[in-house]
């Protein structure tokens, strides 16, 4: 019969539409591509608004607020400078090789990160509003493994397992108020970073060594939107975007096999192109002011994760995710007292916040309840947040914790 | 004026329209496989995608669906199925594990294979993984899309997740087949008195799991329910399946764990399914390492009625395969001159169908040679050592046979060359 020549590439993109996977091995939260503490990333959040739950569409705190709403612009002093660290600790259950068949673990593995996380200004004039940021957006960071096996004291093997990787974005904001009242805002972001991971397996007996690396080299673009209305004196609602983006990388992977007692080394080598399309996020949000010391704020967030598409070296990984709404909020309450006659403002804060991971299977979601804290001197402020979290759906009652010190001066 | 140009314009979105319905993007149809219909399906020349669940895919032109309708053979449009199937283009480029194929990659390569061969070559869906992948067989034969009663040669590979290399070899064999029917003489003796059949990805879950996560993965992806996964799938067929705990494992901890029961796993029922209603009169199942040619009993280390068969043939094969590059592959009973395995796939087509069946295990020889790891430039040579002792298995088969050829579906086309001879 005569064939009509089709590429075999058409054929390799028809068969991927023809069936679905069915069930894969159910890692849960942490694919390989997956975020340190949870999926829902929209920006950083500094220690006043992560003391508040985490809210950020209405409620403007420093620079870091342009990441999510860049009308929130408008709102800040003249001039502010804000820099931020944090201490971030997470529980995995099944990730990468662990709990899915070749380590297993009695209960949760835990992991503690920290450093820096955000630096940035904004300044305001005549109307006009600008934000300049870095933050640590992202990090892909696991456990180390490195178990050994032993025999009359002498190591015979050994397996380490280590993953680590990060993702910055750099922001770049503009606002305008109009009409005294409303204030909008774009921004632009770019994301760069790295994710490596390497699996080493050293046979001592034989002197053979087994190395598997891979890495991701990530870049991408996406925008950000919003608006603020002053609603009366009290009252402030808002509404902001991210645009849907890729996040493209340029992936190596290479396994070694080494042999020192033969002398002999092989390699594989393989290369390629991954990409992972992240969500489209609205949110709203409000914030109402009972009076010059206490206010109250609440979000809700939508994620489009059901648009979620991973592909690693070319290849469409399954990942069954599902749209969800993120709500958080939070309440503010400022002491003041006089010390050496210079007056010290001493904000109270406390916050929740409902937060869904993405996966259809298992349905987990985190409770976050925080709690802050800070020293305000004129235009210096020291502001310090908790955050705990606690996990239910998975089966593994995963924890994570954040403990946020933010540093800023505003004008 | 504006009347005409009004009229005009209506007749343009008219003709412009009728141009997209006759002149618009193909479409995948799907036609209930039919052995009284298959005839006419091929003297339509169309454009035979793949086999599944007794449905044969056509990729069907505007014309083609109107030939369809006209000669009154139903079908179902299942391009909605194939969602990225006309896109623009996407360069595959490159891979994670670079020459050596994923299950993507494979799959792709099979079809793009079938589609460039398809009177002698033909895919077919035999069943799916645990995980939903396809596990895939490519047939070489003559008249390929019917069965003539031939002889058949069943040559599997990658039961075992990290033997990369076990997917390659039997992949490049039926390429071998396939691209060379045309111009060799003996290769179109071997293919048209026989069916080939090619499996070379038995595990496909396993290997993808050995690539993404942990190189040195063996067994299939089952969740065992108690933390651990797999089974390992060459402790699983059903004959003499749990013999004893030396052969395999009942723990499921164990990378020769033979899962609950026999044919528990999908990826052997698959295998098990082939051989209904086919003569297979050989049968290969590729593996890695250790650079040796076995054949039955595992089980035991006690020989079979046919211990001296067996052997004659795995001599002849292990000549041919040194002939090429000096390598050398040592033939033995695998219980008695490896190791006690039971449950494995020779033991079973041996034991259930009595035919030759081998576990050729292929380079290096040696854990301090690279064990499960072999060099890209490995590749063509291994398999360049294999062809001949597979071609030699295939003529035993066909040599050996002592059933009778059915007649084809339709008469055999004679290829140019002969016609003009004649």
């Amino acid at each position: 019969m005569v064939v009509r020549r089709h590429l075999a590439l058409i054929l390799c993109l028809v068969v991927l539409g023809i069936i679905p996977s069915a069930a894969q091995t159910v890692i849960g939260q942490y694919e390989d591509e997956a975020p340190f503490r949870t999926w829902n990333i929209l920006g950083v959040h500094t220690a006043p608004a992560s003391g508040m739950g985490e809210v950020c569409f209405a409620l403007a705190v420093d620079a870091s607020s342009a990441m999510a709403n860049p009308a929130l612009l408008t709102s800040l002093p003249s001039f502010s400078i804000a820099i931020s660290g944090s201490y971030t600790q997470s529980s995995f259950f099944r990730y990468s090789i662990v709990n899915t068949g070749v380590l297993y673990t009695r209960g949760n593995s835990e992991m503690g990160l920290y450093g820096g996380d955000f630096a940035g200004l904004s300044v305001r004039f005549k109307g006009w509003a600008l934000g300049l940021s870095i933050g640590l957006l992202e990090a892909y960071d696991r456990p180390m493994q490195s178990p050994e096996y032993e025999f009359q004291g002498r190591v015979l093997y050994r397996l380490s397992l280590d993953q680590e990787g990060l993702l910055r974005n750099v922001n770049l904001s503009l606002a305008r108020r109009l009409f005294g009242r409303i204030s909008v805002g774009l921004g632009v972001n770019i994301v760069s970073g790295t994710w490596e991971k390497t699996i080493e397996e050293d046979y001592l007996y034989l002197g053979n060594r087994i190395t598997d690396a891979k890495s991701h080299d990530f870049s991408g673009i996406s925008f950000t939107g919003g608006a603020t209305v002053d609603v009366g004196e009290r009252l402030t609602v808002g509404a902001g975007f991210r645009s849907p983006f890729t996040k493209k990388a340029e992936s190596q992977s290479r396994w070694e096999y080494t042999s020192s007692q033969e002398n002999i080394q092989i390699v594989n080598q393989g290369s390629g192109e991954s990409t992972f399309r992240q969500p489209l996020i609205i949110g709203v949000g409000a914030v109402y002011r009972w009076s010059s010391r206490f206010k109250t704020a609440l979000d809700v967030a939508f994620f489009g994760w059901s648009r979620y598409e991973a592909e690693t070296f070319g290849e469409k990984k399954k990942r069954l995710f599902r749209n969800i709404l993120r709500v958080a909020g939070g309440v503010e309450y400022i002491n003041t007292f006089r010390l050496f006659g210079e007056e010290f403002q001493v904000p109270v804060r406390a916050g929740m916040a409902s937060d869904p991971q993405p996966m259809q299977e298992p349905r987990s979601a985190y409770i976050r309840y925080s709690s802050g804290t800070g020293l305000h001197w004129q235009g210096l402020h020291l502001d310090l947040s908790a955050m705990f979290g606690v996990e239910s759906g998975s089966g593994w009652d995963l924890r994570t914790s954040r403990v946020s010190l933010t540093l800023s001066y505003r004008l | 004026m504006k009347h005409i140009l009004l009229i005009l314009s209506g007749i343009l979105g008219i003709v412009s329209g009728l141009a997209a319905a006759v002149f618009g993007p193909p479409e995948i149809v799907s036609i209930r496989k039919d052995p009284e219909l298959f005839p006419r399906l091929v003297d339509m020349k169309l454009d035979l995608l793949m086999e599944k669940e007794g449905r044969v895919y056509i990729v069907a032109g505007s014309e083609d669906l109107v030939r369809l309708a006209e000669a009154g053979i139903s079908y179902t449009i299942e391009t909605a199925h194939f969602p990225a199937a006309f896109p623009t283009l996407q360069e595959l480029s490159g891979g994670i594990n670079g020459p050596f194929h994923s299950y993507v990659e494979l799959e792709r390569d099979l079809l793009a294979l079938a589609d460039a061969h398809p009177e002698i070559a033909q895919v077919i869906d035999i069943g799916d993984s645990l995980e939903g992948r396809n596990l895939y067989a490519l047939k070489i034969s003559d008249n390929v899309w019917a069965d003539e009663g031939e002889p058949g040669v069943l040559i599997l590979g990658c039961h075992h997740a990290r033997e990369w290399i076990s997917v390659e070899v039997p992949y490049l064999l039926g390429k071998y087949l396939a691209e060379n029917y045309a111009s060799s003489a003996e290769i179109q003796r071997l293919v048209d008195s026989s069916e080939v059949w090619i499996v070379p990805l038995v595990n496909p879950d396993g290997l993808e799991y050995s690539i993404h996560f942990y190189r040195y993965w063996r067994k299939n992806r089952r969740d065992n329910g108690d933390g651990t996964f797999g089974v390992d799938l060459n402790r699983n067929y059903g004959y003499q399946w749990g013999w004893d705990n030396r052969g395999s494992s009942p723990e499921p901890s164990s990378e020769v764990y033979r899962g609950k029961a026999p044919f528990s796993e999908p990826e052997t029922q698959a295998l098990r399914d082939v051989f209904l209603g086919r003569r297979f009169q050989a049968l290969v199942s590729y593996h890695s390492y250790s650079q040796v040619i076995l054949y039955p009993w595992g089980y035991t280390i006690a020989p079979s009625e046919k211990d001296a068969l067996l052997l004659e043939i795995a001599d002849e094969m292990a000549a041919r395969m040194a002939s090429v590059n000096g390598r050398y592959y040592e033939p033995g009973r695998a219980g008695a001159s490896f190791y006690l395995t039971n449950g494995d796939t020779t033991d079973w087509s041996f034991g259930t169908y009595g035919i030759p069946s081998y576990t050729i295990e292929l380079p290096p020889d040696s854990r301090l040679r690279g064990e499960f790891f072999n060099s890209d430039r490995d590749i063509q040579p291994l398999f360049e050592e294999n062809l001949p002792a597979m071609l030699y298995l295939i003529d035993w088969a066909v040599a050996h046979y002592e059933g009778q050829k059915k007649a084809p579906a339709r008469e055999k086309t004679l290829p140019e060359s002969e016609l003009r001879l004649k």
